[in-house]
């Protein structure tokens, strides 16, 4: 990189913090501004981290420092929250290169992924199912950036609110983690008050139904042959141990929520507590949902383990039943889906059960010290089942999706994110507007996302016109953009109440993994506005209104702020 | 007339012409998984080789592939099972067909198990 853009970057980085670490002098921060440090030298590299760390008064644990490597993959550098395991490896592309051996030679392995991307997460398990040595037994774990993961057969339009979910929720940087820098290359590293960022709506290949994932929620995903020994309450009696399990219980005892946990009739992971909500009774909660892939003698089961989400005692506003807005929990908030009543669908169908944190834990600090417990403490049970000694954990992060590390975890995440695969998977369903406050009476059917048999009362043609006279030949439900300009207006209904009407029942869909600023429209600039930028092969690709820029070399993107 | 099972769990029988084989999956597997919600069936026409996923099944939160056991063309499915998903259960090696197949060459089949083989097969 050109010297002097290397410097423009680190200075305006090192302004930044400094300004902003004056602008919220008394003002709540939950976490200390961050950004990411471009530079290829280590002593400069260094020099800057230092003078940032003096400049915003945080602990180098706080700090998170990001160094594109000579190949410009990006490499989080952890000061404080060192790897559980000594025997971690820095660089384990090459293990999920050579899996199959890997798997051969280890037969009980261990991998924790560094990545937060939910696409990335699925696709380095599947690639896990399907490539790892037939005999071999795998544990997984991951956590996602805030997201709504729907079952292989589910219904998107039906299982949540999508609206909300692309409206996401009000931006709180200690959602995220740390892993945000390392791991989103949409790096919004400051608490940005009255921007929202919205979700993820992800397909996962497994079964079941839908749940939502934030930085409170560690996922497991063990990998197994699928032989008499398999089943399904296996690996969760396995997390439950782990819950019940003194080292657990103990070491966070004035944080533990629950006084038991089992494994319930439908293999999810319950708990029992006592004086919840300052009530007498007895309660259950669910903690843990399950899901499975069975595939050529494998077996795949992953789940969710809700320790300390703070998004569950959260509340949103939506649309109330009267009009106005009136207050939801963001959890009831993301999951109820204005669509429900309109819809006759096939497929699967979500049992909804009220979810509890396992772990009174709101501090960052202590809710990574939760995490990095419970992965050792589910580990070791792993290897301990398994006749095994010591954990020693793979990591393996975004950098194991490039394209040019294993293609296929990369096609599969670029599948995953497609809307074929979030929509068009849909089982066939049925929307029928009988009761639409008499704004139109309207059908159609919806076949791997494609709209068919429209049929719209008062509207005097032939069945196969009324589909012509829609708007609606050949279209995907979730490709249509606008229903005012789709649907023409008719003298058999009022088209301003059934267009407002479709609009909320079928929102716009925002492409997957789009830029997640509510309402922060990128702009392109000139390549002229960073001088010199284009030598070595860099390129600037926009820049947002807040200042965050992003640079694309050898066709990876490197965010920077400000 | 021929039928055949797999280490997948799955059967196919085939016609008098040996010509079309019918697929399903056994009742070892219709157990093993459990009630039956969803079956993703594959397109008439769909030319598959042996081995490859031509479909799944959804029971208690499980996404199960069905393999093809023979290398061919989808020439029928079993629509039944699109309404009444749970026909699998109640008779998976007989209305619970999941799809006939024309196999592309009948000597696929002496690799499978008979009858007595995949009941001993240890499953």
């Amino acid at each position: 990189m050109d010297a002097s853009v290397r410097l423009h970057l680190l200075k305006s980085c090192i302004s930044y913090a400094t300004h902003d670490h004056v602008r919220k002098s008394g003002h709540r921060a939950s976490m200390p501004p961050k950004a990411l440090l471009l530079t290829s030298q280590p002593s400069l590299r260094n020099v800057v981290s230092r003078a940032w760390r003096a400049a915003t008064s945080i602990t180098p644990y706080q700090t998170s420092c990001f160094k594109p490597n000579k190949n410009w993959t990006l490499r989080s550098i952890d000061h404080g929250a060192r790897p559980y395991s000594a025997k971690t490896k820095p660089t384990v592309s090459a293990v999920l290169k050579n899996i199959k051996d890997h798997t051969a030679e280890n037969i009980v392995s261990i991998f924790h992924s560094r990545s937060n991307n939910p696409y990335h997460n699925l696709a380095i398990e599947n690639y896990l199912l399907r490539n790892s040595h037939a005999q071999s037994k795998i544990l997984l774990f991951y956590t996602n950036r805030p997201c709504v993961v729907i079952g292989r057969n589910q219904n998107p339009w039906l299982e949540c609110n999508i609206a909300k979910i692309q409206e996401g929720l009000p931006w709180n940087a200690a959602d995220w983690d740390d892993g945000v820098l390392d791991n989103d290359r949409h790096v919004i590293a400051e608490e940005r008050d009255g921007y929202n960022v919205s979700l993820d709506l992800v397909r996962r290949r497994s079964g079941g139904g839908t749940v939502i994932h934030d930085v409170g929620n560690l996922n497991f995903s063990f990998i197994v042959p699928n032989d008499k020994d398999f089943t399904r309450d296996k690996h969760a009696e396995l997390i439950v141990r782990a819950l019940m399990a003194p080292m657990t219980v103990t070491r966070f005892r004035d944080h533990v929520l629950y006084d038991n946990v089992h494994v319930n009739q439908r293999h999810d992971i319950v708990m029992t507590c006592a004086n919840v909500d300052g009530g007498n009774t007895q309660k259950e909660f669910k903690v843990s949902g399950s899901a499975f892939k069975l595939t050529r003698g494998r077996a795949l089961h992953h789940g969710t383990i809700l320790h300390s989400s703070p998004n569950i005692n959260r509340q949103v506003f939506v649309a109330g039943d009267e009009g106005g807005q009136v207050a939801a929990s963001v959890f009831s908030a993301l999951l109820s889906s204005p669509a429900k009543p309109f819809l006759e669908a096939k497929g699967v169908g979500s049992v909804r059960s009220p979810v509890h944190n396992l772990f009174d834990v709101t501090d960052q600090v202590q809710r990574r010290e939760v995490v990095r417990s419970l992965r050792k403490e589910i580990g070791q049970l792993f290897m301990d089942v398994n006749g095994m000694g010591d954990i020693s954990v793979e990591e393996v992060g975004d950098e194991d999706c490039a394209v040019d590390m294993n293609g296929e975890i990369y096609r599969d995440a670029q599948e995953l994110m497609t809307d074929d695969w979030r929509f068009c998977q849909t089982p066939t369903f049925e929307y029928r507007s009988e009761d639409a406050g008499g704004a139109l009476k309207m059908r159609f059917q919806v076949k791997h996302g494609l709209i068919q048999n429209a049929s719209l009362e008062h509207v005097e043609l032939d069945a196969e016109q009324q589909l012509k006279f829609a708007g609606l030949e050949g279209k995907k439900l979730h490709e249509i953009q606008s229903w005012t300009s789709c649907l023409p207006p008719h003298a058999g209904f009022r088209h301003a109440k059934a267009c407002a009407h479709l609009e909320t029942v079928f929102p716009k869909i925002q492409p997957a993994g789009a830029a997640r600023e509510g309402g922060a429209e990128s702009t392109i600039i000139q390549e002229a506005d960073l001088s010199g930028s284009n030598q070595d092969g860099i390129a600037v690709k926009r820049k947002a209104p807040g200042g965050r820029i992003e640079l694309e070399r050898g066709g990876e993107n490197v965010v920077v702020e400000r | 007339m021929v039928k055949k099972y797999t280490e997948e769990h799955e059967w196919i029988e085939m016609d008098a012409d040996n010509k079309i084989g019918t697929i399903g999956i056994t009742e070892y597997a219709s157990k093993a998984l459990g009630d039956v919600v969803y079956v993703e069936l594959p397109e008439v026409g769909l030319e598959t080789a042996k081995g490859e996923t031509i479909g799944a099944v959804e029971s208690v939160k499980s996404a199960s592939d069905i393999m093809s056991p023979v290398t061919g063309k989808v020439t029928d499915v079993n629509e039944v099972l699109s309404e009444k998903p749970g026909t699998i259960n109640k008779a998976p090696e007989g209305d619970g067909w999941f799809a006939k197949i024309e196999v592309t060459d009948a000597a696929e089949l002496e690799g499978l198990m008979d009858k007595e083989a995949y009941d001993a097969f240890e499953k």
